[in-house]
């Protein structure tokens, strides 16, 4: 039996590198996982962070697309769990929100996170698995 | 929809696994079945190639990223790529 491939949660770079095209990692990667029915999760803050980052109305145009992808899952903040990403963004990431909401989707669903290697610290500190960006 | 009667070869114990499914009632027959699966893996081959239609062709490099990053099957000459990639990331760190 082939046993069914996990997701992966991506974190603002990893979604900043498909949206701009600066690397053609991301897009072959979000390939790869469509065609072996994989899910990627992309939590709502890293979406919002991510466009704030874009400046072009194209690549926000890719940003959306990429996000519209039959593999894409969008996870939703809940306020229940606010306090705990508060802590969370506290204790390991400086304050920011969407590095939390990465780390407890990918804590939760047991998938590692796409970041950069310069903030994979944090993510193995709160418990993640981290995929390094080339 | 207008259907084809075929013949196909299935491992024992997926067939198992589909019988099982359809006498708990996830499907009518095993045909129904086994053509869902097909028409899900059809609709995933036909979503990959648009995404690589807008963005590709990928390099092989880019490639053996993509799938060790998928944990998909890797490829003979993947094993080269990463070192390279790899390298590549320990130029970029900062000496101490």
């Amino acid at each position: 039996m082939i046993p069914a491939p996990g997701g992966r949660v991506l974190d603002v770079p990893a979604l900043l590198d498909a949206a701009a095209g600066t690397t053609e990692y991301m897009r072959a990667w979000l390939a790869v996982m469509t065609r072996q029915g994989s899910a990627v999760a992309v939590p709502s803050t890293v979406r919002a962070r991510a466009a704030d980052h874009l400046a072009a109305a194209a690549e926000l145009a890719e940003l959306d697309w990429f996000c519209a992808a039959g593999t894409v899952l969008e996870v939703p903040l809940a306020a229940a769990d606010a306090a705990e990403l508060d802590q969370l963004a506290k204790d390991h990431f400086r304050g920011e929100i969407a590095a939390a909401h990465a780390a407890l989707t990918a804590r939760r669903r047991g998938w590692p996170v796409i970041t950069t290697e310069g903030r994979a610290a944090g993510f193995r500190a709160a418990g993640a698995d981290v995929e390094l960006l080339p | 929809m207008a259907t084809k009667k075929i013949t196909i070869t299935v491992d024992d114990a997926v067939l198992a696994r589909v019988r099982t499914a359809v006498e708990d009632g996830q499907a009518d027959t095993v045909s129904a079945y086994i053509s869902e699966a097909a028409a899900q893996r059809v609709a995933r081959e036909t979503r990959a190639g648009e995404i690589e239609r807008r963005w590709g062709p990928f390099s092989a490099k880019a490639l053996a990223w993509a799938r060790k990053a998928a944990g998909a099957a890797p490829e003979p000459a993947d094993t080269a790529y990463l070192a390279e990639i790899e390298a590549e990331r320990a130029a970029r760190r900062p000496t101490a």
